[in-house]
């Protein structure tokens, strides 16, 4: 009986595993069949039909969602041979995931609102086309903001024009900072300031637990490498990996020494969070001093629970003032039939008067030199440091095997956090799990 | 003249009417089950990653899987969930439904509060955990407080962050168990409770010679059902710790997720989740030898 | 008699505590929903709202077309219910009380569909379910459309299959006496009979159990409608409820309040089908 159980598992796994086959070995001749029907179809574009365009934007937010809506209808009022089918999907793993399916099955949306993280998985892939030849010709092209338009490059390529920046800047808490007896209009510029104002702030209940810090350190999650980028940064260094030439950074001197003054910060007194979940940062619960925000978490943080208690500092420096700055860009689809009328709508969303409805609307940034005078006006404190922060901003490394970097540094920082390796040991083990991945490639 | 037919193979006859009663249940379980696990089969010796052809790699990944740290780490960590989990899960499970197992006009009250956190979506309440747990302000710091206790770091720390998901995870399913078990009460037969008092017998011995031996399909049915769902937990840990902090709470799905998903090696992920596959077929065979000794269910 | 009053008295005490640790994250949920957003933010926490609003409902609901929301899932849910019900009991039957050659092998290998954690099929279904013949538009061989990506059946179909059904059915009716079906032979009915005319109609046990557990794990499935619906009028109440969340910033009032709503046709599911867990076959249909 054993036998013949293990015999006809192993016959039903032969047998299914041929049909799997089967099933994808389709997938090649439907590949080529659909590049025929491709340039079949560019040609007969011309005939007045209307062109229907899939858009796909990440996030589900109704505020964000009204004003794609209102993007949508201004562009089909004057395209009126163009249609666009709105799409949305949650941030995150979510849209990875949705994208996978799309891309897989060949249903890909043909527009594509997404992270600039998604620039260094995808575009080896061919999963998003190259706009050069689009941009080019582009008069925008001069008025976007050379670091916004420089982001969604890969080798020296144009793959992503710009939307949503996300810029992660210093907020300081002026409430707690007066408590303290620190002055609440001058917040901290260098690392040494910086950690002196923490150790002040720290506040502890009589069995020694940590109930208000300085700086809010996560101390694990999913996003320790944007912390570790913010810090190595401003201490000079380019970026966790150079893109450019593969080298691995994030073990280098001034990298570690990066690391090893966040360990100064968290074992000088931190509540620990989980920086995955966002909605544990102490900053934005009020027991924290310091923080690093978005501009969108900052609004909503001023607006919410510590409404006229905190500010915005300059990005703090070390050797340099630089911050981590991530992005959201509209992406064209490696495998739209439709380019010409994709780009219509990328360049129709990037315009000033879109961008400003943008500003007006959901409080983005505005992104066009054109537009910066104006934007800072509206809240001169505030709005300068904004700016200044996304013209100054490096992102996540642009390469195909980015997701296993964040994962190995996120690891790699607990450890640190944890006390398990000393910051030096702990970089270089992340380099070379790193390189091995660069090897796989 | 039934059972006959039924203990004595030789004379055993052919209901060929059975194959159209399970024609249907088989056909959208052949489809949709059967045919992506041999796409799966078939993916774990490529390097297939979402989007270009796959290539063919031979066994590649089934020996990258043996060098690789984290997925290494999360087979342990699945293990441990599932032995924490799943045990104390079904003895609760069974207590609730004895104690629950007799008339009261209160009886549907708690029946529905036990029940009520199966009820919830998985997504909402590990945010509401995530609450419980918080070491500021989280309830249960709150009452160690209150009580004069030390606070602890729950899932920010490495040691206990494991079990602080296996306290939600048995949170969440011993009402699934006691469902079961109450389905599976009301098919033991009054009359033997009857005849058991006549004779004499208290609570606790009928309990463990008529309801123990009556639920052991059940029983059979919740651990096979558990073992394998526990083998796959992921939800949870995804919003909760994802996997961290340490590694301490990933596990295989976990993994198999992260892999294929977000770091597009999907043959890779096909090749762990293969294992997977592997290893439940084995834990259940394991289960059906062992467990249904002496009963309907025994297959071999 | 006495003690036995008593020992009642004490079984209320017991399950009252009980019932009240098993409901605190729920009843957290609750109150929150009820909070102003000052008060759910704020450093100090209450249990219960110092102001009671249900601002956090109606700016919930008013957020989206959720009547749509809730007729998707409710049809799914129904739809996948009915189906997997009907199916898996009758090929739970089957294994359970008919001899036919290869039932073992066959039964074992369907238990293989409890072991695939969903994250690992799903591609290669979808993929199955974009390609499917004749279907939105798909040519014979499966190129060209879209198949059954954003429509009703992509939804329910692969949520039929049930190896959990078919096992649970089977455990069920394997404890049925036997006694049934000698009675049924004498009476000379054949095996669709004895189906549909004794074991259906004394099945509501199982029937109501099963279907609870599938009904709940359909109305609370979020990965496979992720996947497979792209337009909001196919939006499920699951996927509805991360509009609440922004990238690093949740709006836990409204998100709760959502909940609490979402949960309750699953509430209203489980009373109704609670009161046949009692009334199994042999207590009912034998006396």
């Amino acid at each position: 009986m054993k036998r013949k159980v293990a015999l006809l598992l192993a016959g039903i796994m032969g047998t299914s595993a041929v049909l799997g086959m089967g099933g994808c070995g389709n997938k090649g001749t439907e590949e080529l069949v659909k590049k025929k029907e491709q340039t079949s179809a560019d040609t007969e574009n011309t005939s007045g039909e209307k062109t229907k365009l899939v858009f796909l934007r990440s996030g589900t937010e109704p505020e964000r969602k009204a004003y794609w809506e209102k993007m949508i209808a201004g562009f089909e009022k004057e395209n009126p041979n163009i249609e666009i089918e709105f799409q949305e999907c949650p941030y995150g793993d979510d849209f990875e995931t949705k994208l996978n399916t799309g891309f897989a099955s060949g249903t890909a949306p043909d527009i594509i609102n997404f992270t600039m993280a998604s620039l260094g998985t995808r575009v080896p892939l061919g999963q998003y086309a190259a706009l050069d030849e689009y941009v080019d010709k582009w008069d925008g092209k001069d008025d976007f903001m050379e670091n916004a338009l420089n982001l969604g490059k890969v080798n020296g390529k144009i793959y992503g024009i710009a939307v949503f920046p996300d810029p992660r800047m210093l907020a300081y808490n002026k409430e707690l900072f007066k408590e303290a007896g620190l002055d609440p209009d001058t917040p901290p510029a260098t690392w040494q300031e910086m950690l002196e104002d923490h150790k002040k702030l720290i506040k502890k209940d009589d069995s020694g637990t940590v109930v208000q810090t300085g700086f809010a350190m996560p101390t694990s999650g999913t996003s320790m490498q944007h912390y570790m980028s913010i810090f190595i940064e401003e201490n000079g260094v380019k970026n966790l990996v150079d893109e450019d030439n593969n080298e691995i950074l994030c073990n280098s001197d001034k990298a570690v020494e990066a690391v090893a003054f966040m360990k100064e910060v968290a074992d000088a007194g931190v509540i620990p969070f989980d920086c995955s979940n966002s909605e544990q940062d102490p900053f934005g619960m009020g027991t924290a001093g310091m923080g690093i925000v978005t501009d969108q978490t900052y609004k909503q943080l001023n607006e919410g629970a510590l409404k006229g208690k905190i500010a915005l500092a300059s990005p703090l420096k070390n050797t340099q003032q630089a911050t981590f700055c991530g992005m959201s860009f509209m992406f064209m689809s490696g495998e739209t039939k439709h380019k010409d009328e994709v780009w219509k709508f990328i360049e129709y969303v990037s315009s000033p008067e879109s961008m400003w409805t943008r500003y007006e609307d959901l409080g983005t940034t505005p992104i066009r030199e054109s537009l910066k005078e104006k934007f800072i006006e509206q809240d001169p404190e505030t709005n300068q440091v904004i700016y200044d922060s996304i013209n100054c901003g490096t992102g996540s490394p642009k390469v195909p095997y980015a997701n296993s970097v964040y994962n190995i540094i996120n690891e790699a920082m607990e450890k640190v956090m944890y006390d398990v390796e000393t910051p030096k040991d702990a970089m270089d083990t992340a380099a070379e799990k790193i390189q091995e991945e660069i090897n796989n490639q | 003249m039934a059972k006959t037919s039924n203990t004595v193979p030789k004379v055993r006859k052919n209901d060929n009417c059975a194959y159209i009663m399970i024609l249907p249940a088989y056909l959208v379980f052949t489809i949709f089950i059967l045919v992506p696990i041999g796409i799966v089969i078939y993916y774990s010796v490529t390097n297939f990653n979402l989007y270009s052809a796959p290539e063919f790699v031979g066994m590649k990944n089934y020996l990258t899987m043996f060098r690789d740290a984290d997925f290494l780490i999360s087979v342990k960590n699945t293990l441990l969930y599932t032995l924490c989990t799943l045990f104390p899960q079904l003895f609760l499970g069974l207590m609730l439904a004895v104690m629950l197992y007799r008339k009261s006009k209160l009886i549907p009250i708690f029946r529905t509060a036990f029940y009520l956190p199966n009820v919830m979506s998985m997504v909402c309440m590990s945010m509401v955990w995530l609450w419980i747990y918080d070491p500021t302000f989280g309830l249960l710091n709150s009452v160690l407080k209150y009580f004069g206790f030390s606070v602890k770091q729950w899932l920010q720390d490495p040691k206990m962050a494991m079990f602080c998901v296996v306290f939600m995870s048995i949170w969440k399913s011993c009402g699934y168990s006691m469902v079961i078990f109450l389905s599976g009460l009301t098919s033991i037969p009054d009359s033997l409770y009857e005849a058991a008092s006549l004779d004499g017998a208290g609570g606790l011995k009928k309990f463990l010679y008529i309801t123990w031996p009556m639920l052991r399909p059940t029983t059979f049915f919740l651990l096979v059902t558990g073992i394998v769902n526990s083998f796959s937990v992921f939800e949870q840990i995804n919003i909760m710790t994802a996997g961290g902090p340490l590694n301490k709470t990933t596990t295989i799905v976990h993994q198999i997720y992260r892999r294929g998903f977000l770091e597009f090696k999907m043959g890779y992920a096909s090749a762990l989740s293969v294992m997977l596959l592997l290893f439940s077929i084995l834990i259940t065979v394991l289960v059906f030898r062992f467990g249904s000794r002496g009963q309907d269910v025994d297959v071999s | 008699m006495k003690k036995k009053k008593v020992n009642h008295i004490l079984w209320i005490i017991f399950m009252s505590a009980l019932t009240v640790f098993m409901l605190i994250p729920i009843i957290m949920m609750i109150t929150t929903a009820v909070k102003p957003i000052e008060e759910i933010r704020s450093a100090v926490f209450h249990l219960l709202p110092q102001n009671f609003t249900l601002n956090n409902f109606t700016d919930a609901m008013r957020a989206g077309t959720w009547n749509i929301f809730f007729r998707n899932s409710l049809f799914i849910t129904l739809a996948a219910v009915v189906f997997s019900l009907l199916f898996n009991s009758i090929a739970g039957y089957a294994f359970a009380r008919l001899t036919f050659r290869g039932s073992k092998v066959l039964f074992m290998f369907l238990l293989i569909g409890l072991m695939m954690p969903p994250q690992v099929t799903m591609l290669p279904t979808f993929l199955i379910m974009a390609k499917f013949p004749m279907m939105g538009g798909n040519s014979l061989f499966g190129a060209g459309g879209t198949g059954m990506i954003n429509t009703y059946a992509g939804l329910v179909i692969p949520l039929v299959a049930g190896s959990f059904g078919v096992f649970l059915c089977k455990q069920f009716y394997e404890n049925f006496p036997r006694s049934l079906d000698e009675a049924a032979e004498i009476d000379g009915t054949n095996k669709w009979q004895t189906y549909f005319i004794i074991y259906l109609p004394n099945s509501k046990a199982i029937l109501a159990t099963l279907g609870l557990l599938k009904g709940v794990s359909v109305w609370n499935d979020y990965l496979w409608p992720l996947v497979m619906t792209n337009s909001e009028d196919m939006k499920t109440v699951q996927l509805a409820l991360t509009m609440f969340k922004t990238d690093g910033y949740i709006q836990w009032g409204q998100m709760m309040a959502a909940s609490v709503l979402v949960v309750m046709p699953m509430i209203l599911l489980f009373l109704c089908a609670q009161k046949y867990f009692v009334q199994g076959i042999v207590t009912s249909g034998l006396k």
